[in-house]
């Protein structure tokens, strides 16, 4: 049986063998100005696909990432129906994110049936760059119980995950905290779906920075968030973003415990579980500050209004749609340990 | 009285140190700085969010160009600049509408009183909560009359009074001064009106990221600092040469000269970080202390000898870029028997534990053969060579070179066996380019200083006694070559590494200039 994987057409298959020496002999070879080629590599990242489908989109976040990150990428995909006991690669052409002469990612792509695990996992730890971090970026649904993760992981330095793809909000945030335990003592787990938030959570901060509104902030005792839901809005569909927020705002104001409303509202299909309004307000007074999103430009508007109900301050942050190449870029920009994001879930 | 609390949602994020509201008042708004530096910087700096939402702009020059004069000066300056990374129309209309222009006279209280009156209006109008920045991108003789005209117009203390955190800083632009007196009667008049910690002092060079990089090498990788020290270095060479004349700033040119526009400052700003103790920690005063120290730990020239320790030179015509040029006394706006120097060397003694009977040389020059700025810390030779009935006789003692512009990185020379059956032994270099690695676009020095002003922060800025320090240094050689016009200039040929007494300043000590 010939299996293979839906790559870009800048992929060519080579020998699982002889990986190394083709990459090594193309920063060997001369620029296109005569001179040898820069080479140069900062991360390993690995990068686990749920469907084999995926290695396009993997492989473009790879050349986004490789603009400012050099990179060595090795995308895994399992597949039942691969050959057993034959892991195939496949090595990429660094179509971006190098100029001419620069070699500034190298791709590999590996293909192997779901159970060979062991030398798998053997293969991809011989084609690590040494002595440079790895970074494994888990593509997919919950890994709980997963072996192939399980093994991978133990070679990473931080793991990367997205709670989006994990299903139920309250099962995905249980799933990071344990992915932490697992991972106590040593380097840390990112959330992409906790990335999503920063928007929300640097507009928060930025109010915050002027003396007057925090001023205000000791008479706030309560908070919403508003997220948009499937359906009627009744109907209460998981949102990660939305207690993952819920959490960050209790751990960072305790007295708010117990009083952070989560609040579905009707939105469109592509933004479901999308957060559009956090509120701060105090149940005593008018005071409060009320941030929401806006489209076109997308953004969110804040006010603070005192106690008596007057505007305060007014502003409109910048805060566009992340993509998976940015979310992944400030993945890895961040620390290994995250402790704000530890913290907060920590937080009942 | 209220205890001003932190803001708890701020830990974390990407920037961890916000930038508080405020109005940034520039002096000499219709000025070259302005529109080619600053405002780029400031749209820079609003382009990455990192402004303070609550934030505005208010020109002021005695050129009326008013309120659309001077946002189209914003515009053309972001279309020109070279240092404008992502170019978004909509964040540069919001920012333009921020932008304000006042015309005005530095030296007409009145005009102050209407400033005072404008920005009370803003604050209302933006939140800016009565802190401001004045920045004075003007010759460095008005800063005097500026800071006494602010002061008069109550101007130079927040206008909330520090009820919500407001503050004042200014923000002056080198020369300060143009020796020690000058500089010490400078430091005493901004002093007079406002506080060391309102005086941000900026160089440029120390916000270039490579400069910065000075530190984190030094400080970060325990494999350097154990041998930066007089046990393992040879010498020190800092090199700062410029392949431009002085295009068509000859009367500038004429007062100031190239120790005063680069050696007092830029070079010595280098040497305090190539030789400085490490600080306790990175915060403003033990980092500058530190820096400080080292530059007090200067022998002081020794003008019975100075030809020994200093070299001044003066190009004459020559080449550039394949092209004949001029000699400096050609240029338009100077004299035809200018004394001014557009090259000068000077051999330095750290005259500390650390770099005892270590030589500092550092150069800088104009219409040399290229634009290089290198630090190079050339290591001693190893002390024994055991290749003995080989055809090596003699190895390059190592050096680390420091690229800070262009082709940003760091280099490490070492000796290497050429491949073959005999013992041959040539120099290799290790490189590392900030490009390759990093990929990413600098922030230009402005944008990061501004940005640090905004914040509060000093740490990159110069203090008065490091200001004085540094003319302390140069002032000697400056005072002993003004009074002295038998120099024979010009004495360089555009075109070349500068004159013959630069190469003997090192061959005296049986060393030689990197050839770059």
């Amino acid at each position: 049986m010939s299996a293979s994987i839906p790559l870009p057409k800048n992929f060519a298959p080579a020998a699982v063998a002889d990986v190394e020496n083709r990459l090594a002999a193309r920063w060997q070879a001369p620029g296109s100005a005569g001179n040898g080629a820069v080479h140069a590599c900062t991360l390993n990242l690995i990068a686990c696909v749920e469907d084999a489908n995926d290695t396009a989109a993997v492989s473009d976040v790879v050349g986004r990432l490789a603009a400012t990150h050099p990179i060595r990428a090795i995308t895994i995909v399992t597949e039942e129906s691969a050959d057993p006991n034959q892991i195939r690669a496949w090595i990429g052409s660094n179509p971006a994110g190098g100029s001419a002469g620069q070699i500034s990612s190298e791709e590999i792509a590996l293909l192997a049936q779901t159970d060979d695990t062991e030398p798998l996992v053997a293969t991809v730890e011989g084609m690590l760059a040494a002595d440079l971090p790895v970074y494994f970026w888990w593509r997919g649904g919950s890994p709980t119980g997963d072996h192939t993760f399980a093994a991978l992981a133990r070679l990473a330095d931080k793991i990367i995950v997205d709670s989006i793809r994990f299903g139920d909000a309250a099962a995905a945030l249980d799933t990071i905290r344990g992915l932490l335990a697992m991972r106590a003592g040593r380097a840390g787990v990112s959330d992409l779906n906790w990335i999503r938030t920063a928007p929300w959570r640097e507009s928060i901060a930025a109010c915050f920075d002027d003396a007057a509104v925090l001023a205000l902030l000791p008479h706030m005792n309560r908070a919403s968030i508003n997220y948009y839901a499937s359906g009627s809005t009744g109907a209460l569909a998981p949102s990660a973003r939305a207690l993952l927020l819920s959490h960050w705002l209790t751990n960072r104001v305790p007295r708010l415990r117990g009083r952070v409303r989560i609040k579905p509202v009707a939105g469109a299909t592509a933004g479901i579980g999308r957060v559009v309004k956090v509120s701060l307000s105090s149940a005593t007074s008018p005071t409060a500050l009320e941030l929401e999103r806006v489209d076109d430009p997308v953004g969110v508007a804040a006010v603070a209004k005192n106690d008596s109900g007057e505007i305060l301050r007014a502003w409109t942050f910048p805060a566009e749609t992340l993509s998976e190449a940015e979310l992944m870029h400030r993945s890895i920009e961040a620390p290994a340990r995250d402790p704000v994001l530890e913290a907060a879930l920590r937080t009942d | 009285m209220a205890t001003a609390i932190a803001n708890p949602f701020r830990e974390g994020l990407r920037q961890d140190r916000a930038t508080e509201p405020c109005q940034l008042v520039i002096f000499g708004a219709s000025g070259d700085l302005t529109h080619r530096k600053l405002l780029p910087a400031i749209y820079n700096l609003a382009q990455a969010q990192l402004v303070p939402p609550s934030f505005n702009v208010v020109g002021f020059a005695r050129q009326a160009i008013g309120d659309d004069g001077f946002r189209q000066r914003l515009k053309d300056g972001v279309a020109q600049s070279g240092e404008v990374r992502v170019r978004d129309d909509r964040v540069l209309s919001a920012l333009a509408e921020r932008c304000h222009y006042m015309t005005g006279d530095f030296a007409d209280p009145a005009a102050f009183a209407e400033l005072k009156s404008a920005l009370a209006k803003f604050d209302a109008e933006y939140g800016t909560g009565g802190s401001r920045i004045f920045y004075f991108a003007t010759p460095a003789s008005l800063y005097g009359g500026i800071v006494e005209r602010l002061h008069a117009a109550g101007l130079t203390t927040s206008a909330n009074d520090g009820k919500s955190g407001g503050f004042v800083r200014i923000i002056v632009e080198k020369p300060f001064g143009r020796d020690l007196a000058s500089a010490q009667a400078l430091n005493a008049e901004l002093l007079r009106y406002v506080t060391e910690e309102q005086i941000y002092r900026i160089d440029h060079y120390l916000g270039k990221e490579t400069v910065q990089n000075i530190l984190v090498l030094r400080f970060a990788n325990g494999i350097f600092e154990p041998i930066w020290n007089r046990r393992y270095v040879d010498h020190v060479q800092i090199t700062v040469a410029e392949s431009l004349g002085i295009e068509g700033r000859g009367a500038f040119y004429e007062e100031t000269g190239v120790v005063r526009d680069i050696i007092q400052n830029h070079m010595l700003q280098l040497t305090s970080l190539v030789a400085m103790e490490p600080p306790q920690t990175f915060d403003a005063r033990d980092f500058r202390d530190e820096k400080i120290r080292v530059i007090q730990a200067i022998k002081p020239l020794d003008l019975r000898a100075l030809e020994d320790v200093a070299v001044r030179g003066q190009y004459g015509p020559g080449s550039a870029g394949g092209a004949p040029v001029v000699g400096y006394r050609e240029e338009d706006g100077v004299a035809k028997n200018s004394i001014t120097p557009t090259y000068a060397a000077f051999k330095l003694i750290v005259d500390n534990w650390r770099w005892a009977g270590v030589p500092f040389y550092v150069r800088s020059g104009k219409r040399l053969p290229k634009r290089m700025t290198e630090i190079a810390i050339q290591f001693k030779e190893a002390p024994h060579l055991p290749f003995q009935r080989t055809q090596v006789d003699a190895v390059e003692g190592n050096v680390l070179a420091l690229r800070i512009q262009p082709n940003e990185g760091i280099s490490l020379k070492f000796g290497a066996k050429v491949p073959g059956p005999s013992m041959r032994i040539r120099s290799v270099a290790m490189d590392f380019a900030y490009g390759a690695t990093f990929g990413t676009e600098d922030a230009s020095p402005y944008e990061r200083l501004i940005l640090d002003c905004m914040k509060g922060d000093q740490t990159l800025f110069d203090r008065a006694d490091g200001v004085e320090a540094a003319w302390a240094i140069v002032d000697p050689a400056l005072s002993a070559w003004a009074s002295d016009e038998s120099v024979k200039f010009p004495n360089y040929a555009a075109g070349s590494w500068g004159p013959a007494e630069a190469d003997k300043l090192l061959s005296r000590d049986g060393r030689r200039w990197r050839r770059l």
